[in-house]
């Protein structure tokens, strides 16, 4: 199998199941979290609780649900990623990624009680996290004399230096508002997103045809649509920052949504065969699909006349394509990197899951155009967008909690 | 018959394929929304305002009926290059004398701007559809006869040897080894013709005649009516797309295919 060419430089010495790769406790933890965290906000917007030791309530939960759980998403991403794309890295296990683990834990308390304990103690733990995960990252992206995926390098460095913005203005120290630098964010993960799922995409997709052994066509997953799409994203996010009600967004946007569209093109003029029958395709050509009614959504409005509020919109973003990526990565992941065969775990409670994600993000987008029943719809779209994790954690975890089936470590 | 079910079939894919040249149409838009908001409605209006006024425009009569008259003159006049200048082509293709005697002279056709070819034609034929025709015709015919004169000047050789090897009947060796090969030069060429007959047209209606597209340009100038101006041209630019890239693209990919 392809995905195990990278297990030959796996460190000696007598190393837990739970943290002998990146991704074990990285998805251990981020099920569970995203759970907690979007059940407690669900309750809390729709009224039903008070959170009076976070402070900035709507801050709390993009940060934490961009910086907070991404950083798992990207721990995982990279750490199982870079001894796969730097044959001969030594991967990140043991005890180093239990230090980092923990780190992550003490750094989300102190943002979950940063009323009680200022906004300093969130900053130097959160900073101080990205920092030293950039750092393991660097260095095998930089080693490499072919300079391949430096553009994931200087994604992370990008988001470190949003989270610094981010920081600074909760502490006043630079007057932008705090959700203004969040929304600069968003557009920085979704970029990541995109350089992630290009990989995966890649990876995933050859996987399948290889182990289906019917065509020997290798399927490329080529950079312009993606870079098309993250070249028109930033560019909307810098104008939003800049001119924040310019109509021209609306044309951007709208751009946006036809680059994404773009990305499917390789998928459709893939050989011969159909391959958009393949259900895992299927759900990875969805989170294009998720980022261009996104940004569609959003250009509509601004060129109509702003009568919806794009908040609803963003969500099509968040509570789909970036939940959707972060969901297929993890399914991806924890079957490859466990020693099985991704063709052949047909799953149909991860179909229903990714149901749950499409279910969630058009009722917490509906609450755009029936404002009447937004209560109802948050709580809802909260408890829905819960089951997949909540699933996931059912099917999943005893495979990231015992070693590989195949005999290999990691 | 094999390769219009294959160019029905890839339809789908190759319109698929526009959305990244959308989002850069998306771009200039945006672009355009820019220019909009530094210099203000007269100078240039914004592109919702402007594709309003051309939404009005084909619910107005008057505008349809310029279109039609327009698109008339602008087929007929396409229409006599295609078919006088691929017979001529060919013919000067297959008699090399007639390559040699007839090259300098459409490079003169060529090379004389159409705004010239207007003045003399407005004199020649008055005001109305033969000037404008005419102006098409000279300013289009030369593109498809270079294109079919290169069409068959590249024919080689080989093939017909090896054809005549194998005793390919005539029929045979015409649909499957000229007209193949012919075809692909001369198809890019028609394309690039009706779109030279397609901005002439405009141009001749707007010096020569009191209707069609161009004429409605001129008026639309004259009272100052930026959008309506504005409307006309992404009219016309939307319609050349349109029959561009959604009806000839698909078949030129397919012809020209062959080549490789």
């Amino acid at each position: 199998m392809a995905a195990t060419k990278h297990y030959e430089s796996y460190p000696e010495g007598d190393i837990p199941v739970y943290l002998a790769y990146g991704f074990r406790p990285a998805f251990l933890l981020m099920a569970p979290y995203m759970v907690l965290s979007i059940i407690l906000w669900g309750l809390f917007y729709s009224g039903y609780i008070t959170l009076p030791f976070i402070g900035d309530t709507l801050s709390w939960h993009i940060y934490e649900m961009l910086f907070g759980v991404g950083f798992l998403g990207m721990a995982a991403f990279i750490f199982t990623g870079a001894p796969e794309l730097f044959p001969g890295t030594v991967p990140i296990v043991g005890k180093t990624l239990r230090n980092l683990m923990l780190l992550w834990i003490v750094a989300r308390i102190a943002f979950w009680f940063m009323d009680i304990l200022t906004p300093y103690p969130a900053a130097i733990l959160n900073i101080a996290m990205y920092a030293w995960l950039t750092a393991l990252v660097a260095k095998p992206i930089f080693k490499d004399p072919a300079k391949r995926h430096r553009s994931v390098a200087y994604g992370f460095v990008a988001v470190q230096v949003a989270q610094v913005w981010f920081y600074l203005s909760v502490t006043g120290w630079v007057s932008t508002a705090p959700l203004a630098v969040l929304k600069v964010s968003l557009a920085l993960f979704m970029v990541l997103i995109l350089l992630a799922i290009r990989r995966v995409n890649m990876e995933a997709v050859n996987e399948i045809i290889e182990l289906e052994e019917k065509n020997e066509e290798v399927f490329v997953a080529r950079p312009p649509a993606y870079n098309l799409t993250m070249f028109m994203i930033l560019l909307f996010a810098t104008v939003e920052f800049f001119f924040p009600s310019n109509r021209v967004l609306g044309w951007i946007a709208l751009g946006t949504a036809s680059a994404s569209l773009a990305i499917l093109n390789d998928f459709i003029a893939y050989g011969e065969e159909n391959i958009l029958g393949k259900r895992l395709i299927r759900a990875l050509i969805t989170v294009p699909v998720l980022i261009s009614i996104g940004y569609g959504l959003i250009g509509y409005n601004y060129l109509s006349g702003m009568h919806y509020n794009n908040g609803d919109f963003i969500h099509v973003l968040t509570s789909g394509a970036w939940t959707l990526s972060f969901y297929l990565v993890m399914i991806v992941v924890t079957t490859v990197h466990t020693g099985r065969d991704i063709s052949k775990e047909r799953n149909n409670w991860v179909c229903f899951s990714i149901f749950l994600i499409l279910l969630a993000t058009a009722m917490r987008t509906a609450v755009a155009f029936y404002p009447e029943y937004s209560s109802q719809l948050y709580m809802g779209s909260a408890l829905v967008w819960s089951l997949p994790f909540i699933i996931y954690i059912k099917i999943y975890f005893k495979w990231l909690l015992t070693p590989r089936v195949d005999g290999i470590p990691g | 018959m094999k390769s219009l079910l294959k160019i029905l079939r890839d339809f789908p894919a190759y319109l698929w394929s526009g959305w990244g040249a959308l989002a850069s149409i998306f771009l200039f838009i945006a672009a355009w929304e820019i220019g909009n908001q530094v210099y203000g409605d007269l100078i240039l209006p914004s592109p919702l305002e402007t594709f309003q006024t051309l939404g009005a425009l084909f619910g107005d009569s008057e505008f349809i009926e310029n279109l039609m008259i327009t698109l008339k003159r602008a087929m007929v006049g396409f229409g006599v290059s295609l078919v006088l200048g691929t017979a001529l082509g060919l013919l000067a293709g297959f008699f090399v004398t007639a390559s040699i005697v007839s090259r300098p002279i459409v490079t003169i056709l060529m090379g004389m701007p159409p705004i010239a070819w207007i003045v003399l034609a407005m004199i020649w034929f008055g005001m109305g559809d033969a000037t404008v025709e005419f102006t098409v015709i000279v300013a289009s015919l030369p593109i498809v006869f270079v294109g079919a004169l290169q069409g068959t000047r590249t024919l080689e050789d080989k093939f017909e040897e090896m054809a005549d090897i194998f005793k390919v009947p005539k029929m045979m060796k015409f649909f499957d080894i000229y007209l193949p090969h012919i075809f692909s030069y001369v198809f890019p060429a028609w394309v690039a013709a009706l779109g030279m007959a397609w901005k002439i047209v405009v141009m001749a209606e707007l010096l020569a005649t009191s209707d069609g597209l161009g004429a409605a340009l001129a008026m639309a100038r004259s009272q100052l009516d930026t959008a309506t101006a504005l409307a006309i041209v992404v009219a016309m630019v939307g319609l050349l797309m349109v029959a561009e890239y959604i009806f000839l693209e698909p078949i030129k990919r397919e012809v020209e295919k062959w080549r490789d």
